[in-house]
């Protein structure tokens, strides 16, 4: 592991009812998420490969880490997501470059593949700050009861030189989904869309 | 959200979660016409001080008009977008 980690956090969230409404089955989401040190914060590096291979340790160790939390075989895992939140010092392209070009094969491997693109979301901020992964079906991109997402937040992370990298994994979609659309059953499973 | 633009092929990247008044939402961003373009994929944080109340919901569109700034992290470029199938 070449990433230099100060925190790992997870995260299990277990919602079993909605609005007075028991669920068939409850909604489990887990999110683990890694304080890093940030290489590059506050000087322009234009190669910026050391975080693409931090990135493609990340996917691994937060993607096993998610699956152990929600304590299912990693088939039964229905959606992912990842994000990152970078400190004051850094660049919203050093979570690009930890989160796009190799962290999503090895997330995939831990659950057995995955068709569909893996939604994110990054920006800046300071110690505390909440940010959002977004949530989506693994296998089809369109399954409207899958998009979702999950707010996380490390109290004392990140400092101006850290980064939070982050990654979802849930069982379930939303809560009672009724809006129709693309659903589970009706997954083709060719695309990563439909 | 896509005839307001003269149309666009991508899935639009969306988040949802419940929340009090302040809370801060992210918003992801993604090219209009293609969700493998790796410069684009970004978001911005929005909030509203005293909203949503009880009984209010807050419901966000963003659109851009660039990538990331110093975007370097590879992958498809906008240049190469084949335009067929949303993504790439």
């Amino acid at each position: 592991m070449n990433a230099s980690i100060r925190r790992i956090s997870v995260i299990v969230e277990e919602t079993h009812a909605e609005i007075g409404v028991k669920l068939d089955k409850p909604v489990r989401k887990a999110a683990a998420v890694a304080v890093i040190a940030n290489p590059f914060a506050g000087r322009y590096v234009e190669d910026l490969t050391v975080l693409v291979d931090l990135g493609a340790e990340l996917g691994d160790l937060l993607g096993r880490k998610c699956l152990t939390a929600l304590g299912v075989s990693p088939t039964a895992v229905e959606s992912y997501g990842k994000a990152a939140l970078v400190g004051e010092d850094g660049e919203l392209e050093h979570a690009a470059a930890l989160l796009h070009p190799s962290l999503g094969k090895p997330l995939r491997d831990t659950i057995g593949g995955g068709a569909a693109l893996i939604p994110s979301s990054k920006k800046r901020g300071g110690p505390g700050r909440p940010f959002d992964i977004p949530l989506g079906h693994k296998d089809a991109a369109f399954v409207r009861s899958h998009f979702d997402g999950m707010e996380v937040s490390v109290s004392d992370a990140p400092k101006p030189d850290e980064i939070v990298v982050a990654i979802a994994m849930a069982v379930g979609g939303r809560p009672l989904p009724r809006i129709g659309g693309l659903t589970v059953s009706g997954i083709e499973g060719k695309d990563g869309l439909r | 959200m896509r005839e307001v633009l003269g149309g666009a092929k991508a899935i639009v990247p969306s988040s949802k979660k419940v929340g009090g008044p302040g809370t801060r939402l992210d918003v992801p961003i993604t090219h209009i016409n293609a969700s493998y373009v790796r410069s684009h994929f970004d978001s911005m944080e929005v909030g509203v001080p005293d909203g949503p109340r009880g009984n209010e919901m807050a419901v966000v569109l963003v659109m851009t008009t660039g990538a990331r700034i110093h975007n370097r992290a590879g992958g498809l470029r906008a240049a190469d977008i084949k335009g067929e199938d949303g993504l790439r």
